[in-house]
């Protein structure tokens, strides 16, 4: 045998001794969009499910109205018609912004991804690194800033307003268990378990599990109250939740597929196209939300595409194109309306109004994102939408 | 409530070739994506860089399907995605950095499995491969497991076929003399005889 050809087996029996994920459709067009968008990329989507019980709000549903890609007015976010300010709290720079008006400012919320109103103050966290994976959840309350802990970022939210559900790594470490912690009550979770909780569902947290080393896919689960009992769900990856209507969505166990599952029965309901990236589910468990990238831009008229679902049946409702324009992540207004961080090609930043007739308006004043560097991880959005049900 | 069939756009017939689109990608995806993670995971060293090599090669490759018309050369295109990410991963040193486990527990939680069986031979080899400047890898990769000729793996890199010659010579005679049990077949045989 040569030299060379004891290379080629080599090479050959080292590559057939290794196991291999198998990376799904779904994580290349994600993955495509960031790339896209300048190469962004997020270690963790906001859970941002914005459900604003809000009394007095009516429920003008137009449906049958969808299945058209309405093109949205084109031209610079400024351009857009002004409407009323979100009525759903949100992130602008350090700036804590709630549905009254209000405006709380704290270091802390600079680095958040996520925040939530809770008791008399905000509990925030932060974005992770490659070096430090775990984020920091924070506490924000008169004028004081005080530091909970370690774990992932994100909420979940009860329709009720009553404690959210989110996760602490024991000592800040990977290596040990950690906490569901939900107001009082705090649950043990085995050692290398890393949880996601996204939502609530009938009988506990809909929370997404993977090993803290990242090496095995991660699984969604149920955890009902006192955390012994862990109800799986025939999901790799979560998306999102609803209390209401006791569905949740996420990548199927074929690693290609998204789909609707009702949380109680495991029964697949609906498959959305992989095409879409799924958010979030509307107050009522009513509707369903996706954003679409269209791929390459080739001129300023291509723009992400919000999409809006049954969430029970799939009948899509609207698909509303959005011209030059990248949207980020996704909140509720009621079943009226859908937020979102939408971005354009000069870095500037809004969040729009996209509702069920079609119309889209803006929420709030533009403003001018941070900078991309040239190289190293890109910044947070100045805007982000906070965790609501 | 669904739309008569008569009242259908052209966004929807948009939707349909989109859909096409997407499937012909994803039953490329499916039959490719295993091969690549090899040929990635060579280039690596380790599957998790692997795993984020191939998924933004493929990445990219989805974004420009639509203009690689020729699916004869979509092998050799993302061939080339692939090299092409490595190397600029690889410039990015202080990425490399960011790799490293900030204290042992947590490397040792993560400490990757048993790749590749410690039978002598091949895991000395690959020890040595894996210290083969980027350049020459990417030519022992793509000549040697690849089986690629000269002038596929000079398209690939975007090298001239003699530059590639030069990178063949220059790393099996590093081979040669770091690894000269396994690489000389004389010092082979004359192990084997005593």
């Amino acid at each position: 045998m040569t030299a060379e050809d004891l290379l080629t087996r080599t090479l050959n029996e080292i590559t057939e001794a290794t196991e291999y994920p198998t990376t799904s459709m779904s994580t290349v067009v994600a993955r495509s969009r960031a790339i896209r968008g300048g190469g962004r990329r997020r270690v963790a989507l906001l859970a941002a499910a914005a459900v604003v019980v809000a009394g007095g709000l009516s429920a003008a549903l137009l449906l049958g109205h969808g299945g058209d890609s309405t093109p949205g007015p084109a031209g610079p976010l400024g351009d857009l018609e002004q409407g009323p300010a979100p009525k759903v709290d949100y992130l602008d720079g350090d700036t804590f912004v709630t549905t009254s008006g209000e405006r709380v400012t704290s270091p802390a919320f600079a680095k958040a991804v996520t925040a939530v109103r809770w008791k008399n103050g905000v509990l925030t966290a932060s974005r992770g690194t490659i070096s430090h994976p775990l984020s920091t959840i924070s506490f924000v309350s008169g004028g004081a800033t005080s530091r909970v802990g370690c774990g992932t970022p994100s909420f979940a939210v009860p329709l009720d307003g009553g404690d959210p559900a989110y996760w602490l790594a024991t000592g800040c470490r990977l290596d040990r268990g950690g906490e569901l912690v939900r107001g009082e009550a705090r649950d043990d979770t085995p050692k290398g378990a890393l949880l996601t909780p996204v939502g609530l569902a009938a009988d506990g947290v809909v929370t997404s599990a993977s090993s803290s080393g990242l090496r095995l896919p991660s699984h969604a689960l149920v955890i009902p109250p006192g955390g012994k009992r862990w109800i799986p769900l025939p999901l790799l990856g979560l998306r999102a939740a609803t209390e209401a209507g006791n569905l949740v969505t996420g990548l199927g166990r074929d690693a290609e597929h998204n789909v609707v599952v009702d949380a109680g029965t495991g029964q697949v309901k609906w498959r959305p196209s992989s095409a879409w990236a799924v958010g979030r589910f509307s107050a009522s468990g009513r509707y369903l939300t996706g954003i679409e990238s269209v791929g390459v831009q080739q001129s300023d008229d291509v723009g992400d595409i919000v999409g809006i679902w049954d969430a029970a049946t799939g009948h899509q409702v609207l698909q509303q194109a959005l011209p030059g324009l990248i949207v980020d992540a996704a909140a509720w207004e009621g079943d009226d309306s859908l937020l979102v961080v939408a971005e354009d090609r000069q870095g500037q930043e809004a969040v729009l109004r996209v509702g069920l007739d079609g119309s889209v308006t803006r929420a709030t004043s533009v403003v001018t994102g941070v900078p991309r560097p040239a190289e190293g991880r890109p910044p947070l959005t100045t805007l982000r939408l906070a965790a609501t049900p | 409530m669904d739309r008569p069939a008569e009242h259908r756009t052209g966004t929807v017939a948009v939707a349909d070739r989109r859909d096409t689109r997407d499937a012909d990608f994803a039953a490329y995806l499916a039959a490719r994506q295993a091969s690549l993670l090899r040929t990635a995971y060579l280039l690596t060293g380790n599957r998790h860089d692997a795993e984020d090599l191939v998924q933004t090669s493929f990445a990219k490759l989805y974004l420009s399907w639509d203009k690689v018309r020729d699916q004869g050369s979509m092998d050799g295109y993302v061939r080339r995605i692939l090299v092409n990410e490595h190397n600029s991963l690889w410039r990015r040193a202080w990425k490399k950095r960011e790799h490293v486990a900030p204290d042992e527990t947590l490397h040792a939680l993560d400490r990757p499995h048993q790749d590749h069986p410690d039978d002598g031979t091949s895991a000395a080899l690959w020890e040595v491969v894996q210290t083969l400047p980027r350049k020459a890898r990417a030519v022992v990769v793509l000549r040697y497991y690849e089986e690629l000729s000269e002038a596929e793996t000079a398209a690939v890199l975007g090298i001239s076929v003699g530059t590639v010659k030069s990178q063949t010579s220059r790393a099996l005679a590093a081979l040669r003399a770091r690894a000269p049990q396994t690489m000389n077949p004389r010092v082979r045989e004359e192990g084997e005889q005593t």
